[in-house]
């Protein structure tokens, strides 16, 4: 498999609070990766400069051989743990609006997709409910037929049910040979479906690598987090 | 198609969806003054007193609304659109954010354009009209007669023309160069240190850029003005210094101060966006 994301030497600052310090790793294309780390741990910040969010950082960010910019971000389908759509916008005017943008999104997919998910085509986004707000957002990305998929948080602040949803979506919308990488707390949750792990705390690469490897002793990955993650870094 | 080609071709989709989103809007407020005009013309036809005092009431009053709504939308949309949530899907689009702000800066001051030349149509037309009994004839009719006594001392038609095509284009500029203060006041309002208290700091910000820029303008016209000078045989020149050449001119020196500062807020607004900001 190919490098499709390496991150060199990466460090970020928001003054004097360092929120990542000299981040180094490379992933292998075709993967499902989880990202983990508690909150405040850099992550959020991480995803952005992959996605071209933030671009004051030093270090070298290479995504499918480019620096972000426009043309990496025509290679990714991103997904922020915010709701961005406009107020004015319908589902049907997001869907338009992505279909405008993006050469590899397949727009009769969505539409058939807002019916699925039974979200109503004319009303306007910042009338539905934040479940329904997410679903559409969904679609938005998983209707992409992009190398990289990032996702922040995909599952974050739903319940249960919604959370198998959310991943069966997400698994079966993936183009085959295509990279995700998803932030999430919730490990329990993606553990069975994720090839790799990247984890960071206080801004530093603390771990990475395969399920498989890690999970050889017999303890899950949720596990493995906690202990990592053990009380000392609560404070 | 190259993965550059593909970043150029989505301008024009830019354009067409940040007019979409204002066109939601704006154009009530249009079609409201046409409806003030039909009922002004309603009146004026029947010379019944109160459409008639309605139509002229309401034609002043939505040309007004119509500079204040254009005005409103530069400052909302951008705050919104780049700086709110919104901004992660307006930031994470395959465009660089000089073709975010250019699409932007196009879209919203064509509408502040369109809007002050309604404005200044509308306030001439009923300023002609209502003053019409005051004076106690026609207005043309005196315009014509001044225009003849004036004759002999007005300047060539070539002239004319140039003071004519300067003060448009002057007007023009000027309306982008407001937008570009704006923008530019709104993104550096929105970098770290300021964006607690965003909105205060982009009334100051935009208080010091508008300063800042008065007092280039005025050292440049000292020291460095120059004119676009009119002979009266229709010829033109350069006059430099100012105090060269006492006929006819045009100020070139302003013209450019106002471009110069337009681009160079541009740049500066584009680069804020780019580097300086981050989507909270």
């Amino acid at each position: 498999m190919s490098e499709i994301i390496s991150v060199n030497n990466l460090t970020k600052s928001y003054g004097s609070h360092k929120v990542l310090s000299d981040v180094s790793f490379s992933l292998e294309g075709g993967q499902i990766i989880g990202l983990l780390g508690p909150n405040g741990s850099g992550k959020t910040s991480l995803i952005k400069i992959l996605t071209g969010l933030i671009n004051d950082y030093t270090g070298e960010v290479i995504i499918a051989g480019n620096n972000p910019g426009p043309v990496s971000k025509s290679m990714v389908a991103y997904l922020p743990e915010k709701t961005y759509l406009a107020s004015w916008m319908t589902a049907d005017d997001a869907v338009n609006y992505i279909a405008d943008f993006y050469d590899d999104f397949d727009k009769e997919k969505a539409m058939n997709m807002l019916d699925l998910f039974q979200l109503p085509h004319k009303q306007k986004a910042k009338t539905m409910s934040k479940g329904q707000q997410e679903k559409l957002q969904l679609i938005l990305v998983m209707c992409r037929n992009a190398q990289i998929y990032i996702l922040d948080e995909p599952m974050g602040g739903v319940d249960p049910a919604a959370r198998d949803f959310i991943l069966d979506a997400i698994l079966k919308n993936r183009p085959e040979g295509s990279t995700i990488l998803m932030s999430t707390h919730l490990i329990h949750d993606i553990e069975g479906v994720l090839d790799s792990i990247i984890m960071i705390g206080r801004g530093q690469l603390l771990m990475q690598d395969t399920t498989a490897h890690l999970t050889e002793t017999g303890k899950t990955i949720n596990e493995i987090f906690k202990e990592v993650f053990s009380s000392d870094w609560q404070f | 198609m190259t993965g550059s080609s593909k970043v150029n071709g989505k301008m024009g989709k830019l354009l067409k969806n940040d007019f979409l989103a204002s066109a939601r809007v704006i154009p009530l407020f249009y079609i409201l003054e046409a409806i003030s005009v039909v009922l002004f013309y309603i009146g004026d036809k029947t010379q019944k007193p109160v459409p008639l005092a309605l139509g002229v009431a309401f034609t002043l009053i939505v040309a007004f609304l119509l500079i204040f709504i254009s005005l409103f939308f530069v400052v909302y949309d951008f705050n919104k659109s780049l700086f709110s949530q919104q901004g992660y899907l307006s930031f994470s689009l395959p465009v660089t954010s000089k073709q975010l702000l250019g699409s932007k800066m196009i879209v919203y001051g064509g509408w502040m354009i369109l809007s002050y030349i309604v404005f200044t149509v509308v306030v001439a037309f009923t300023g002609q009209y209502v003053s019409q009994d005051v004076v106690g004839e026609e207005n043309m009719n005196l315009a014509e007669t001044f225009l003849y006594m004036f004759m002999p001392t007005l300047p060539p038609k070539s002239m004319l023309i140039i003071y004519l095509i300067y003060y448009i284009a002057n007007f023009f500029i000027i309306v982008l160069l407001a937008v570009s203060m704006i923008y530019f006041s709104i993104a550096a309002s929105h970098m770290r240190p300021f964006q607690k208290h965003n909105i205060i700091y982009a009334v100051l910000i935009f208080v010091v850029v508008a300063a800042v820029f008065g007092l280039m303008l005025a050292a440049l016209n000292k020291f460095f003005r120059f004119d676009l000078a009119m002979h009266t045989d229709g010829s033109f020149g350069l006059a430099i210094g100012g105090d060269s050449y006492s006929g006819n001119f045009v100020a070139l020196m302003p013209v450019f101060g106002y471009i110069a500062y337009a681009v160079g807020l541009f740049f500066g607004t584009s680069y804020i966006m780019h580097k300086k900001v981050n989507i909270k």
